[in-house]
């Protein structure tokens, strides 16, 4: 038990040089992601869409996007552009890119849902007040409806980011060397007789890593809600 | 045949019910009226523990059962031996008409289903919904779906009903209707313990009055008394706003 | 452009080889996760102590960290406990290298989804209005007939769309086990590939088959929810 302990504290360190990868490759996407989910809303609900081929589009990159297993999409996206576009130099991009492509298109698909339902909880009166002030549509959205949302959206937006930096694991597949993939080296150089160990110790600091994100978005959210009423 | 004496409950330090008895003989009619948060339908939620008063005693027939020892048996007992139709329905959503019926009967009291199914179709009948045995609540009207709570109440054969302002939560034209049935069921010798601001309904149908206030019963007897000469300021206050509900015609 | 169809056939064939071992791993995940998590909804709902503080650390836990690590841990971990344990008993622990990686994935999803899936179910708990526990207390219903009878078949209904989303979820998060040896869809298909070089072709196979099978349950779940009256 105090070989194990020592031997935890040993390599912390180590781990801890490659966390700041793997957060930021959760936070590019995570914001990408976010980026996108907009554009995807906006093209769902934007003014005059009733039907229309956008609508359809976002509908059903939402559906697709939704179900496809990460790793594929990954895959794909790592191998795909290089073996039909050899000249291109795909392949020369960090690798990271390729992870991040993968996360803000496959969460952009939840991004949007998430936005949906919060631009939906907030009453219609808040944007017909502001036409009715002399707002434009665009400032409406932007000025009173957006930033209601915003805070309604926030918890599940604190999730998103604890999934997002869970999955960036996956990266390690592809051979990004991030918190996953520094275990495989540590191991050899360990001559394999330390793997639970490795892995105990990356599993903690993944999950150290989401709770302090989780509580940052809870006391984000705390902030702005104050002053502001409760919304539900 | 049932009673309740010096029933005390509170809800976070307020005192709801200060200390009340009831007494409905069998085949009467009592009628709780007052305002609300006077503590009538918590006094009606204590007579079968859904809500647990602090202190008192409680009697179905011939079971006597103090509320501070009653333990799941008594409780289920009690609950067995009477019937409650609610203001809000509160019907089976995931089962229909009938099955909101027949449950009641072969799950917690152990009727053999096709008899169960016998019994609940003559009590739809009764309440006239026979057409509507097989559709759910949520394809029925609220006055349906009353119906199918006081078609409940009567199938369990209970020895005696709780009604907890059952047409308050109805359209005023449905009203007339659900009141006009219980009524007939009264007629018919059902023994029932009612919250209601129908004071016509009082009126026409109860053999007792009971007015609460502030958590005691403050007046009771015979409607024509209560109702014409109240003796006390704060019933004679209360009936003054009730005059003009006076116009549903049963 | 570089795809052949040609070899895009013949790694279909081989992939589609791997469908019975994805398709165990779903059925046999959501089969067992529904009565485990439904309990665990129930202590949540009751809080029960100590089960409850309990459970919620069990979710904050897998929420935040990565199925991958869980795989790789227990992949490493429950193989040398158990042979331990078999030598232990007397047994011949060796046995436990012939161990069908097959098992300990379907461990590690059930880990995973056991929450998921425990939390589709409070929220449908939950969500159930207190005047249908009224309705069956007030006529002699003990909180048993009252679960068996009106919250449950009610709970399931609600939790329906929840459920077909962990469902896929389970599908999605199949397609990683390849890593501790489990032949299934995705490790066939990379297997193909890998001898041959083509990545692209094997991929958009598997692509394919997840979207075909993603749809089925998409379908089924569908249909269960037509099948349960849900009003």
């Amino acid at each position: 038990m105090v070989e194990f302990i020592e031997y935890v504290i040993q390599v912390v360190p180590k781990f801890m040089k490659y966390l700041p990868l793997t957060l930021e490759m959760a936070l590019a996407a995570f914001l990408c992601g976010a980026l996108i989910g907009l554009f995807l809303l906006w093209l769902e609900i934007g003014p005059g869409r009733r039907g229309g081929p956008a609508r359809l589009f976002a509908v059903g990159y939402g559906i697709a996007l939704r179900s496809v297993p990460s790793i594929i999409l990954l895959f794909l996206i790592f191998y795909g552009p290089q073996s039909l576009f050899p000249k291109l130099g795909w392949g020369r991009l960090p690798k990271p890119v390729f992870a991040v492509i993968t996360f803000s298109l496959i969460y952009s698909a939840y991004f949007a849902q998430v936005f949906r339902g919060a631009y939906g909880s907030i009453d219609k009166g808040q944007l017909e007040a502001a036409l009715s002030m002399g707002l434009t549509h665009a400032q409406g959205i932007l000025r009173i409806v957006g930033p209601q949302a915003f805070i309604v959206a926030l918890p599940n937006l604190g999730s998103m980011m604890v999934l997002i930096v869970s999955e960036t694991s996956l990266a390690y597949l592809i051979g990004v060397r991030d918190l996953m993939g520094e275990v495989t080296t540590l191991n050899a150089r360990s001559y394999n007789v330390k793997t639970v160990e490795l892995y105990f110790v990356v599993t903690m600091i993944y999950w150290g890593a989401n709770a302090v994100i989780e509580r940052f978005f809870g006391f984000a959210e705390r902030k702005l809600r104050q002053g502001r009423g409760n919304a539900p | 045949m049932f009673e309740m004496r010096g029933i005390k409950k509170s809800f976070n330090g307020n005192r709801v019910l200060n200390g009340v008895d009831v007494t409905v003989d069998k085949g009467e009619v009592v009628a709780i009226i007052g305002a609300s948060g006077s503590g009538k339908t918590t006094l009606l939620r204590c007579a079968n523990f859904l809500e647990r008063a602090d202190e008192g005693n409680v009697r179905v027939g011939d079971k006597w059962v103090d509320v501070k020892k009653a333990n799941k048996k008594d409780i289920l007992d009690i609950r067995r031996m009477t019937a409650f139709v609610f203001q809000n329905y509160s019907l089976f959503s995931n089962k229909t008409a009938l099955g909101n019926v027949s449950e009641c009967l072969t799950t917690p009291r152990k009727v053999p289903r096709d008899e169960a199914r016998r019994i609940a179709m003559e009590a739809l009948t009764r309440v006239g919904i026979a057409d509507k045995a097989d559709d759910y609540p949520s394809e029925l009207s609220g006055g349906q779906q009353q119906r199918v709570g006081i078609a409940r109440a009567i199938a369990v054969s209970p020895d005696i009903i709780f009604l907890d302002e059952p047409t308050s939560a109805l359209d005023p034209e449905l009203i007339g209707e659900i009141l006009l049935l219980l009524k007939d069921l009264a007629l018919a010798g059902a023994t029932m313990l009612i919250v209601t601001h129908e004071i016509r309904f009082a009126m026409e149908v109860a053999n007792q009055v009971l007015f609460m206030d502030e958590g005691l019963v403050v007046e009771s007897g015979p409607p024509r008394e209560i109702f014409r000469f109240p003796k006390e300021e704060r019933t004679r206050a209360f009936l003054r706003r009730f005059t003009s509900d006076f116009d549903y015609q049963i | 452009m570089n795809f052949s169809l040609g070899f895009a056939l013949t790694a279909m064939v081989e992939s589609l080889k791997g469908v019975p071992v994805t398709l165990f791993l779903i059925v046999a995940t959501f089969g067992l996760a529904l009565p485990i998590s439904f309990s665990m909804a129930l202590a949540r709902v009751y809080k029960i102590f100590p089960l409850d503080p309990l459970i919620r650390l069990y979710v904050s836990f897998v929420r935040g960290t990565p199925m991958l690590a869980h795989l790789f841990f227990f992949y490493n971990l429950l193989p040398m406990v158990i042979r331990k344990a078999m030598f232990g008993l007397g047994l011949n622990g060796n046995l436990v290298y012939d161990l069908n990686p097959v098992w300990l994935a379907l461990f590690v999803l059930l880990l995973n989804y056991l929450t998921f899936m425990s939390e589709n179910f409070r929220a449908a708990i939950l969500s159930i209005q207190k005047d249908q526990f009224e309705g069956a207390y007030a006529f002699g219903f003990t909180k048993a007939q009252a679960y068996r009878r009106i919250i449950i078949p009610q709970a399931m209904s609600t939790a329906l769309p929840a459920l077909s989303n962990s469902a896929i979820g389970i599908l999605k998060s199949t397609s990683v086990v390849f890593v501790i040896g489990v032949r299934d869809v995705t490790a066939n298909a990379k297997q193909v590939a890998a001898t041959s070089y083509r990545y692209l072709e094997a991929y958009v196979d598997i692509l394919i088959i997840y979207l075909v099978i993603c749809f089925l349950i998409t379908r089924i779940f569908q249909l269960a929810e037509s099948r349960i009256r849900r009003r």
